[in-house]
């Protein structure tokens, strides 16, 4: 064979095997595209597939979320419909306390009263459930003094824990020094609510609050609440059952200890909305312990910073004799005297000016307040008897009370012989200065008293079912003394009402009218100049002997059980207010 | 068998012995392709067989040498054609470990139907891998060649002890030994 015959079965046997090779990668190619076809068909379907179910998905979504909003609104809206005719229940139920009923009508009022409590405590509850699942709840963050809030959670309960003899221990982490940020209102529910459940609980030995900084993250603190008791404890296996709804550990303790089950639900909601967590550790028959971490702001405001400027009393150690008060209005009486035994002075209360002046026959006294209009004897006749007569107490300062801005009327009361006159309401630093000025050696601290009250002023919001001008114009400078008054308030008043209630079932018209007298220029002192008016006109139609009275005051009442359940809210909140800001 | 194998083959069956032993042996007897081998195509094993019988009587030298010097030849291939892999180890010993594990798999994937050797790899302390080959091809001169040529490619020298453990040449033991 020639070279070039060999070198043409080359190139024949290349070109053959060229074919060959395109021949496959043709092929291979068609197979490829057609794969690719495939590919994309499938991608395709596979996109127009998800973004399907998803809209499916957001659909479902979208419904669920709206059957749930709309499940919300329904409790929400028929909680609301529920509480109304049910505060009427509760309070037409507290009217019945007071009146003449045998055991067997008494039972049934407490049973009937502590079923209606029962149902506003579970329709509060769900309430706020619903108010949070539907994402209503509010949630407000604001500097606020957690040590204080703390130390007035665990206060409202050492009642309960007195009463059960067991101990309340708080321990707050002294590095807390300023004002945090967050939404006071939820950790305070939260903590009431887990105080609560833990004096509940427990029989015996202590319940103890426990708040910590558990990690400082610079801008913020993570701070560890601790509620720890040494109650009936939790079985390992109820455990993740007790913070879901209408939950409780088993039929024997809603049974024994009754509750809505909706508590822990609660509290662990909000503790979820603030950021945090909430864990539970416990042992049957030892107790439980529940610990909740949330993370707060820290400010720059001190703690100290928001003290509570107090009243000067230096001076009242110079008293040696007692100060008598001749007043026959209760709840003034016990405005003053709390007033004085606060600022340690002696005090002898007369409830008419007969006893005033009998009484200073025989004893020395430091100085006098002497209302104006009293039974059996006025406070005119008794200063002149006493300028008259007395003795040892023949100079005494004597200081008018009146309710009256009359300047007719304090004339009078000058001209009967006496020194001075303070305007009822009076506030603490008028009471102080106006014994200031007549204590024989400390008078030059009469001027820096006055200064030093005048410096007075706190951040307090009254609240604003009241009047709040007025309120605001005599209160805001002295919040102690708005204090003692809705103290006074609430003890005295309920006790008239309920004797005007009497004399209106007896039809002892006189009695009736002489009592709205007295009660009415309370409520206005209260800042419900209303309920003032109301009083005002069932003084008048008692005094025509009006029929219509018994129906006003059947109207009014429930009115005025709620002023009255307001004005101890209100109390309790200034309460907590005073003991923060100390 | 890929074709690559039999375009390699015949490449070095030319340089060696010129194109007059090429068209010999692919004339010779008849082969099923008709002697028309391309890189991508896929051809019978036999063929092979056949090429390799015909290579050795035409120039007298034995088929497991012919086989180990056509295993050295494409491992040239390899080089150029696959060098990642190489790269991938430092070693011969991990090279030769990675094919079982790692380049076979790998021909897998782009070769579903491939036949490939398999291959059991004992290390026996710093210096000694056993490597036993299985493959009903019984081509472990081929693959003498190759490991012989990856010693080469890490500038190591070491010894290769071939054993049957089967007869027929099926199941073949390397030991392996770094100086």
């Amino acid at each position: 064979m020639t070279d070039l015959e060999l070198l043409q079965k080359k190139l024949d046997r290349e070109i053959a095997a060229r074919k060959q090779a395109e021949n496959i990668l043709e092929s291979k190619a068609l197979e490829l595209f057609n794969a690719n076809s495939e590919l994309n068909i499938l991608n395709t379907t596979l996109e127009s597939q998800i973004i399907e179910r998803t809209q499916d998905f957001e659909q479902a979504k979208l419904l669920a979320e709206k059957a749930q909003k709309a499940e919300s609104n329904f409790l929400a809206s028929m909680s609301h419909e529920i509480r109304t005719p049910l505060n009427a229940i509760i309070g037409m139920s507290h009217l019945l306390q007071d009146a003449q009923l045998n055991t067997e009508e008494k039972e049934y009022l407490n049973v009937l009263s502590s079923s209606a409590n029962v149902l506003q405590r579970l329709i509060t509850d769900i309430l706020d459930i619903s108010k949070i699942d539907s994402g209503q709840l509010e949630v407000e963050y604001k500097p606020f003094d957690l040590v204080a809030l703390i130390k007035t959670a665990t206060r409202s309960f050492v009642p309960q824990t007195e009463d059960k003899n067991i101990q309340l221990n708080t321990e707050i982490d002294p590095r807390i020094k300023s004002l945090l940020i967050s939404d006071e209102l939820l950790i305070n529910q939260a903590l009431i609510n887990l105080i609560g459940n833990a004096v509940k609980f427990t029989e015996e030995g202590f319940v103890s609050v426990r708040v910590r900084i558990a990690e400082d993250l610079g801008d913020k603190l993570k701070i560890r609440f601790e509620v720890e008791d040494t109650g009936i404890g939790i079985h390992q296996e109820d455990i993740d059952k007790i913070f879901e709804q209408f939950k409780q550990a088993s039929a024997e303790i809603r049974q024994k200890y009754g509750g809505t089950g909706l508590g822990l639900a609660i509290i662990k909601k909000i503790v979820e909305t603030l950021g945090g967590d909430i864990k539970v550790t416990s042992v049957v028959g030892n107790g439980s312990k529940f610990t909740f971490h949330i993370d707060l702001e820290k400010t720059d405001i001190k703690l100290q910073e928001i003290a509570n400027p107090k009243i000067n009393t230096q001076g009242f150690e110079h008293l040696t004799d007692p100060i008598l008060v001749v007043e026959d209005n209760k709840m003034n009486q016990m405005y003053i005297s709390k007033l004085l035994e606060k600022w340690n002075i002696q005090y002898e209360i007369a409830d008419n000016g007969k006893i005033a002046s009998d009484w200073v026959q025989d004893k020395k006294y430091a100085l006098i307040f002497m209302d104006l209009q009293m039974p059996v004897m006025s406070g005119y006749e008794a200063t002149k008897l006493i300028r008259q007569n007395s003795v040892i107490n023949k100079g005494i300062p004597i200081i008018a009370l009146t309710a009256s801005t009359l300047l007719s009327k304090k004339e009078r009361a000058l001209d009967s012989g006496m020194n001075l006159f303070l305007t009822k309401p009076f506030r603490p630093d008028e009471l102080s200065k106006a014994i200031l000025e007549y204590i024989p050696i400390g008078s030059t601290n009469a001027q820096s008293t006055s200064n030093l009250l005048e410096n007075k002023s706190e951040e307090y919001s009254f609240n604003k079912s009241f009047n709040l001008k007025y309120l605001e114009e005599n209160y805001s400078t002295d919040l102690e003394y708005y204090s003692s008054m809705m103290e006074v308030f609430l003890t005295v008043i309920p006790q008239d009402v309920s004797k005007l209630n009497n004399a209106i079932i007896t039809k002892d018209y006189a009695s009736a009218s002489s009592i709205a007298h007295k009660i009415k220029p309370s409520f206005l002192m209260m800042g419900l100049p209303d309920l003032g008016d109301v009083f005002n006109l069932i003084e008048k139609k008692a005094k025509t002997e009006d029929l219509e009275v018994i129906e006003i005051f059947n109207r009014e009442k429930i009115n005025l059980e709620k002023a009255l359940n307001t004005i101890e809210l209100e109390n309790e909140k200034l309460k907590n207010h005073l003991i923060q800001s100390s | 068998m890929k074709g690559v194998v039999f375009t390699e083959f015949l490449d070095m069956v030319e340089q060696k012995f010129g194109y007059e032993t090429v068209d010999h042996i692919l004339t010779a007897e008849e082969l099923k392709s008709g002697g028309i081998y391309t890189a991508v195509g896929t051809y019978e094993h036999a063929e092979m067989v056949q090429l390799i019988t015909h290579l050795n009587a035409k120039t007298n030298i034995e088929v497991p040498t012919l086989l180990k010097e056509f295993g050295k030849y494409l491992f040239g291939t390899f080089q150029s054609n696959y060098g990642s892999f190489f790269d991938k180890a430092s070693d011969s010993f991990s090279f030769l470990e990675s094919i079982e594990q790692y380049i076979h798999v790998e021909v897998k994937k782009l070769y579903p139907d491939a036949e490939l050797p398999k291959f059991e790899s004992k290390r026996i302390g710093n210096n000694t891998l056993e490597l036993v080959y299985y493959s009903e091809r019984r081509m472990s001169d081929f693959a003498e060649g190759l490991i012989e040529k990856t010693l080469e490619h890490y500038k190591e020298v070491a010894t290769i002890d071939k054993s049957l453990v089967k007869e027929d040449g099926s199941i073949v033991k390397f030991t392996i030994v770094k100086q």
